[in-house]
């Protein structure tokens, strides 16, 4: 008789990772305009409407709002929604029951929008480097990469907040009333500049202003505020979701 | 059993690491910026020498000097310099090297600093334009890099009261109407990054207008708001009584010299004691002339060094009258000529590209009006170089001296026997690279169409005049008619032929390059597909070129019901050379009313 299998640690984060990408790929109606949506977004108002004219700025300037507003989607949905829904269906009691640590839950959810936000990054690139002829230096198209999948985690952490409150129905609609307008209002879709200064003064208080700031420093479009500020802002808001979520599942627990 | 799923699990950390490492493999395979055309056959040393040339340091002439070039920079200047033996030389004798050339006053876009750069100008001063110009800017002038455009900084936005000058361009600046307002406006232009802030205090009297304008107390708030700021403020004027009054509010430079009014030499001197410099912007005033000079200056140029666009600002005249403005050169020349005897510091910019202005041209142009205004040839030439550099606090540039950018024009001949040889360009360095000095060499790729979709019309079609126009015979005499409407089927092209002239036609004009007449490629297609509705008449699809004569055109008849009209593009006959940089679909004779639908054109592959 073989040796009794062990599984490694390794093996359970691997394995909820796995089931999370399957489970999420397995609902298109999520998957694919989560991939899809930004891409097209870009394709006309960065590529076909800001490609107008010589100058490569429009669509260089709007890929790095659009792929901001990109990035937020998966992590927002994934953890708003996603988790909402399988604590209201059990499936989250299911797994607590099981000797996968805890982590391996949220680390998985963190790697399925990581994943997301690749291919999301990716095909941005693709179209604006294949179709709109924007070039950067090597630097900043690994660099904007960077900043836009570490920022992931902001928006992870806003996600577990409305997610560890919400039930599966109410936090569809929080989720959505909260990316859409704090896209457009942080300047994602239309460029910040254009609106008048009180928009950019309520912008502050969102984190997505805050990273697609830094995302427009890594090329140098940015409306040159302090790079610690953005930083600070979207750490703060991360502490503040996390807190809150922190709250909500021990008050579930209890 | 146990083995398959460590087996699919080795196969998700697998699929996992394979994307990641596939991402990563994308970042490092995404283009970077290309080198100028000019300099992708062979890439050049980035080091040589200019060897016993007369040189301009942008202050004094000095003779026989060598100016040793490496990785973009002036290395050295001096004398009979000690370099290495495989250094490339330039023998400079017989001709003068100034530092690039700065024109303190355009308003830049499109092409505008290609252009500028072809005729010698390095840098420019960008007076009023867009963020997104400034944003590129930037990034360009702290690369040291073979480049085809000038370096550009910019005031960004210029501070202006509400309906003033500066608001009827339809881009959406912010106004100020009280001065408590002044920090704020002055916090908005730092943080969009201009380098420096502008400010309009002119009511355009002078020209016949009364625009409103802002009061003393504003413009003496905003220049104090951005003194606050370690920030320099420039003042736009057009009246003598502006002008002192912006000086006396704690202006830093003034641009444009007043049209009329000659200043007095007290005047002069107030100003010259506050340290305020002025640029007289010459060139957009004279352009106003009937009498102007520019069009002969731009005679003397031999062929491929105007681009199109620069050849369409050139040709655009203001509608002044020419007696009038015959006066306006006279004083404003005198003006200069005492401010310059008061030892006020004095630019040269061309305020391009006005009416009558071109990008680079006009700022040679603006050397020779400045010799004509008395200037000695050291002061013209150090106010394109040492003297705008050193007013707006541009690093680098203005002087050729060790460790300053390799920014340097090398010209045939010397300019104190005639200024006009600074038109005489034997070469333009930029960081370091030699600069295309004509358009021909930095050639006009035709874009070549991939087959697919030209133009698809429906009822939210915006009918966008550098894409899709209506256009008829009209232009060249005739009385046809021709009007584009979207409905739901499509774009409806209708009018009226008129045979009273020998070709008639009327209809549709179709652009698919980034502007109007770009040049096209159809090789890559066979046939152009149109899908429309005609009325039962005979209709022609024309390829028309810019420089070419009579556009090619082949024939379709119509039925009156929808229809998917194929035409060869060999049945066109397109013979070499000839470029076609635009697709028409029109009507012809017979006489009277024509209505077709198009939905859409295609080529075909």
């Amino acid at each position: 008789m073989d040796a009794p299998q062990t599984y490694t640690r390794l093996d359970a984060y691997l394995a909820e990772a796995k089931a999370q990408l399957l489970a999420t790929a397995r609902v298109p109606a999520f998957a694919i305009p989560s991939l899809i949506f930004p891409a097209m977004f870009y394709l006309f108002f960065g590529v076909i409407m800001g490609g107008r004219g010589p100058s490569l700025a429009a669509p260089t300037y709007l890929l790095a709002t659009y792929a901001t507003f990109g990035i937020i989607g998966p992590a927002l949905f994934g953890f708003g929604v996603g988790l909402a829904t399988e604590r209201t269906s059990g499936e989250l009691r299911l797994k607590q029951t099981t000797p996968m640590p805890a982590a391996a839950y949220f680390i998985a959810k963190i790697v399925l929008s990581l994943v997301f936000g690749m291919l999301i990054i990716a095909s941005l690139y693709l179209l604006a480097a294949g179709v709109a002829g924007v070039t950067l230096e090597r630097g900043q198209w690994v660099g904007l990469a960077a900043v836009l999948l570490v920022g992931t985690l902001p928006f992870c952490a806003m996600g577990l907040a409305v997610g560890a409150w919400a039930d599966a129905q109410a936090s569809v609609a929080i989720v959505n009333l909260i990316y859409l307008p704090m896209a457009f209002l942080s300047g994602l879709w239309i460029p910040i500049t254009v609106f008048p200064d009180i928009v950019h003064t309520i912008a502050q208080v969102f984190p997505a202003y805050h990273l697609s700031q830094l995302a427009l420093k890594v090329i140098e479009m940015d409306l040159g505020e302090s790079t610690v500020v953005h930083l600070a802002a979207l750490l703060a808001s991360t502490l503040v979701f996390l807190v809150v979520a922190g709250i909500g599942f021990r008050r579930v627990t209890r | 059993m146990h083995d398959e799923n460590t087996g699919a699990l080795d196969r998700t950390f697998a699929i996992l690491l394979g994307l990641v490492a596939g991402f990563i493999a994308l970042l490092l395979l995404l283009p970077e910026p290309p080198l100028s055309r000019s300099v992708r056959a062979a890439l050049p040393d980035t080091e040589f020498a200019i060897v016993d040339v007369t040189l301009f340091d942008g202050e004094r002439f000095q003779e026989h000097r060598d100016v040793w070039v490496r990785d973009g920079r002036i290395h050295a200047v001096g004398r009979k310099l000690e370099m290495p033996e495989g250094i490339a030389r330039v023998d400079g004798r017989g001709h003068t090297l100034l530092p690039g050339l700065i024109d303190a006053h355009v308003h830049a876009w499109g092409e505008s600093r290609a252009d500028a750069l072809r005729f010698g100008v390095t840098t420019v001063l960008d007076q009023f334009g867009t963020w997104s110009e400034l944003a590129s800017a930037r990034s360009d002038r702290r690369e040291i890099a073979a480049t085809d455009r000038a370096d550009l900084f910019g005031a960004g936005h210029m501070i202006t009261a509400p309906g003033g000058h500066g608001t009827q361009f339809g881009i959406d600046i912010s106004t100020i109407s009280d001065p408590a307002q002044a920090p704020a406006i002055i916090e908005e232009r730092l943080a969009a990054r201009s380098d420096w802030i502008k400010i309009v205090y002119d009511s355009a009297e002078a020209y016949g207008f009364d625009l409103p304008t802002l009061d003393l107390e504003t413009l003496r708030a905003v220049i104090a708001a951005a003194h606050a700021r370690d920030t320099l403020a420039v003042v736009h004027v057009t009246s003598l009584a502006d002008g002192m009054a912006a000086v006396d509010a704690g202006a830093d430079g003034l641009v444009h010299v007043w049209a009329r009014g000659l200043i007095s030499e007290a005047d002069a001197t107030r100003i010259a004691e506050r340290g305020v410099f002025v640029s007289p912007t010459l060139a957009v005033i004279e352009g106003a002339a009937s009498d102007r000079s520019i069009d002969a200056l731009a005679e003397t140029l031999s062929g491929g060094q105007l681009s199109p666009t620069q050849r369409q600002t050139l040709g655009q005249r203001w509608s002044d009258t020419g007696a009038e403005t015959a006066v306006v050169i006279g004083d404003a020349l005198e003006s200069v000529r005492r401010l310059h005897a008061a030892g006020v510091p004095i630019l040269a910019g061309s305020d391009a590209p006005n009416p009558g202005t071109a990008f680079g041209l006009s700022l040679h142009h603006e050397l020779q009006l400045l010799m004509r205004a008395g200037l000695g040839v050291d002061a013209v030439l150090a106010a394109a170089t040492a003297v705008p550099a050193d007013a707006y606090g541009v690093e680098g540039r203005g002087r050729v001296i060790a460790g300053h950018l390799a920014d340097l024009l090398l010209v045939a001949g010397d300019p104190r026997d005639d200024i006009a040889v600074t038109l005489d360009r034997v070469a333009v360095w930029k960081d370091g690279y030699p600069v295309a000095l004509t358009v021909e060499a930095v050639a006009e790729d035709a874009l070549t169409l991939e087959p697919g979709v030209l133009a698809h019309f429906g009822a939210e079609t915006e009918l966008d005049e550098q894409h899709v126009m209506a256009a008829s015979d009209a232009r060249m005499g005739g009385a046809s008619t021709a009007e584009l409407t979207p409905v739901k089927a499509g774009l409806e092209i209708s009018g009226v032929v008129d045979t009273g002239s020998p070709y008639p036609w009327a209809g549709l004009t179709l652009f698919p390059g980034e502007r109007p007449m770009q040049p096209l490629d159809l090789s890559r297609g066979e046939h152009l597909a149109l899908h429309l509705r005609g009325d039962g008449r005979r209709y022609r699809v024309m390829l028309f070129s810019g420089s070419q004569g009579m556009p090619l055109s082949v024939g379709f008849d119509t039925d009156g019901g929808w229809q998917t009209i194929i035409i060869p593009i060999a049945e066109f006959g397109i013979t070499e050379g000839f470029r076609p940089a635009g697709i028409a679909v029109v009507a012809g004779v017979p006489a009277g009313e024509y209505s077709l639908v198009i939905r859409s054109i295609e080529l075909g592959g």
